[in-house]
């Protein structure tokens, strides 16, 4: 029996289809002003490339922002529970899961069956999220994706506020023009983020495996940056983004036994 | 008239909405609610509270004719006094029993739970106080904002005695020092401070407990000069069989609450109920009509549970909360997330249960008084959890509160250590709500109640 998971988040909705918990195909979307229509789309684009339609689609879990506004959906279930069962799936060992989205962080701790343990996510600041990386892009005219191998090359990281996006930006500004190199700029960027959601973490604590998970994972210096923060070594699954609306899938899967 | 259909809801009789149309209509006009707040009102009394049960409909009938008697107060009594919550109520307690003629309340108690809680209209007040001595983004405490917004307005009388109290908060008896000087009050201040050896706990020192006792005479004796009316042995004798009393009642619908699943009550409504019978019965109104609506209270919840009958599902998770909130809209969240709230900070009665060895009504007072803080009630907290056989807590707290900025996050690391209690900390306002929205904090606690039922399922597994 077909089922599928789908993760409507601030940036991007997301939908994974599985068949016997295999993986028949995922879709990523921006999610944009009207949810119910990203909702709409991404599930449309998963079921294209599995070469299915949504009558084979046994039951359907959502998860994200926008869970309870998902018209076809069976099940809305927090995406912090789905994120564990989805980086259980694709890491069993792990352990500590940093899921950095559009505009949330969260560390969440899961024991040896991929069940929420203890959970820690910002609340009322969007620093540490994707949303922060993107002002930062957008100030310094650079594409986000580039963002990560730049900091890479930073060798003095900039002092940078971690507490909030909005000063942050103003900050950047007047570092570039005290002529501070592009890398640094970035690297402190990075590690102001960082910072802020290891620093955020602290709460539930680290255990090995940590796995990072969400848009921002793809970028490979906060890997390094939360690596060198953490000491620990940090496993990024081969498709991030998607771990959510796996998660999900993977609970519509053991609602059907 | 416009306001009917509220007041019937919050449980008036129909001939006492017609004895009391003049009183009424003046403290409406006072208060600048109009008939859209009114409507509002109506609203949000129907959508977040347990209309059902009379007992509550007739305690938020309560609360609004504790309003309308604060709002006329200067008119219609000889004498106000205010008194600082939440730190001496015993205080209050006796000195309510002196005479009808004094009026005694914590206003912004009574302020914030319904021009807040019931007609969504607190801001005004509030930013009052933010434009004079409590600027917003310094993280003032809002109870202060409304007390302090409320008699800028207009809203609340300037009282004729403040008893203020800087052994749990240093922001109150800064506040009411200004206060006093700018409208010529005198104050009362019992004070002291609140720092305790945790290995000591429950019991505290004697010296402390002797000394914030003489603090309690000293303001008595403040209150006679002012009021010309002395709090006597036989008055503090019937304030403390009062208060005893209202705790029987109250732990009565605690203990059918603790042992009831599906649980009969809300957070919602608990939070109503409890504020009125255990912690604010010590306002002049109030004081009157609470033991029987307790009593009504428990009837009403039992008749549920004998139907096998509540407001969640058989086998919800158990969880002990820190404050209530005043405000409907964040308690709601608690209740939508499918968790059954056995205990708050204002229910936990059983404080008083310990027995004391202490002969003096304010000795005894003193004891209990102490107890209830900083580090000693993280212990009590824990010890709340483990013998209530909670599956959880969530301890919320106003960054803007001096007292339990820190409390909580030393009982969650108190309460996960030593218990293996998961414990969710909330930061948010209980009376604000421009400090904090229902749906920002709807995730984390979607995600912990999820969590805690699925440990739940694995262990009945």
């Amino acid at each position: 029996m077909l089922v599928a998971g789908i993760d409507v988040g601030a940036a991007t909705a997301k939908a994974v289809i599985l068949n016997d918990r295999e993986v028949l195909s995922y879709a990523i979307s921006p999610t944009g002003f009207d949810v119910v229509n990203a909702a709409n789309e991404v599930i449309k684009l998963a079921l294209e490339k599995a070469n299915c339609s949504m009558n084979e689609i046994g039951f359907i879990v959502s998860t994200g922002y926008a869970r309870s506004a998902v018209p076809f959906a069976n099940k809305a279930v927090t995406e912090i529970r789905c994120h564990a069962k989805g980086a259980h799936f694709q890491l069993p060992a792990v352990r500590t899961i940093i899921d950095i989205g559009g505009q949330d962080s969260k560390v969440i701790r899961v024991n040896e069956k991929g069940n929420v343990v203890n959970f820690t996510m910002n609340d009322k600041c969007a620093a540490g999220t994707g949303r922060f990386f993107e002002v930062m892009a957008k100030v310094l005219g650079l594409d986000i994706n580039e963002m990560g191998a730049v900091a890479l090359k930073s060798s003095q990281p900039c002092q940078i506020s971690s507490t909030c996006t909005v000063f942050a930006e103003s900050e950047m500004v007047s570092l570039r023009a005290q002529g501070k190199r592009r890398e640094d700029l970035i690297g402190g960027i990075h590690k102001a983020a960082v910072s802020r959601i290891v620093t955020m973490g602290k709460a539930v604590g680290y255990e090995r495996e940590v796995v990072l998970t969400g848009g921002v994972a793809k970028n490979i210096g906060v890997k390094k940056f939360l690596e060198d923060e953490i000491k620990m070594e940090v496993v990024i699954p081969e498709e991030p983004q998607i771990t959510g609306a796996l998660g999900a899938a993977l609970l519509a899967d053991a609602e059907l036994g | 008239m416009y306001y009917d259909e509220l007041l019937r809801l919050c449980g008036y009789e129909p001939e006492e909405i017609e004895n009391e149309r003049k009183r009424i209509e003046k403290a409406l006009e006072k208060l600048e609610l109009t008939p859209k707040d009114i409507d509002r009102g109506v609203k949000r009394v129907s959508q977040y509270f347990d209309i059902e049960l009379t007992s509550i409909r007739k305690m938020m009938g309560l609360w609004l004719k504790s309003l309308i008697d604060l709002v006329l107060a200067r008119e219609e009594r000889e004498k106000i006094i205010y008194c600082a919550a939440p730190p001496f109520p015993q205080l209050a307690n006796a000195m309510v029993m002196v005479s009808k003629e004094i009026f005694v309340t914590s206003p912004e108690v009574t302020v914030s739970q319904t021009l807040g809680g019931i007609f969504d209209k607190l801001n005004p007040v509030l930013e009052a106080a933010e434009g004079d001595l409590l600027p917003a983004g310094l993280a003032y405490c809002s109870g202060l904002q409304v007390r302090l917004g409320g008699i800028i307005k207009g809203v609340i009388p300037v009282p004729d005695l403040l008893v203020s109290s800087g052994f749990v908060c240093d922001e109150t008896p800064k506040l009411d020092e200004l206060v006093s000087k700018r409208y010529g009050i005198p104050v009362a201040y019992v004070d002291g401070v609140n720092d305790e050896l945790e290995e000591r706990w429950p019991r505290v020192s004697d010296k402390r407990i002797e000394y914030i006792a003489q603090e309690a005479r000293d303001a008595l004796a403040i209150f006679e000069e002012v009021t010309g009316y002395k709090v006597t042995e036989e008055v503090s004798q019937r304030a403390n069989e009062r208060s005893a009393d209202l705790l029987t009642r109250g732990n009565r619908v605690l203990d059918l609450i603790r042992s009831a699943d599906p649980s009969p009550i809300s957070f919602v409504d608990m939070g109503i109920a409890f504020r009125l019978a255990t912690r604010v019965a010590n306002t002049t109104t109030v004081s009157t009509d609470t033991g029987g609506l307790v009593d009504l209270l428990y009837r009403e919840l039992k008749e549920r549970v004998n139907r096998g009958e509540g407001v969640l599902p058989k086998g919800a998770p158990r969880i002990a909360m820190g404050l209530p909130w005043t405000e409907p809209t964040g308690a709601r969240v608690i209740d939508e997330a499918g968790l059954a709230v056995i205990v708050d900070m204002t229910t936990i009665t059983e404080l008083e249960r310990i027995p004391s060895e202490y002969e003096d009504y304010w000795e005894r007072s003193a004891e209990a008084t102490l107890r209830f803080c900083g580090i000693k009630f993280a212990r009590r907290f824990k010890q709340i959890c483990k013998e209530w056989g909670v599956d959880g807590a969530i301890l919320n707290y106003p960054i803007g509160c001096r007292d339990l900025c820190v409390a909580p996050v030393k009982s969650r690391d108190i309460i996960m250590k030593e218990l293996g209690v998961p414990v969710l900390l909330l930061e948010c306002d209980h009376i604000d709500t421009r400090d904090y929205s229902a749906e920002a904090m709807r995730n984390r606690v979607e995600a912990f109640a999820e969590m805690l039922k699925a440990a739940k399922a694995a262990k009945t597994k």
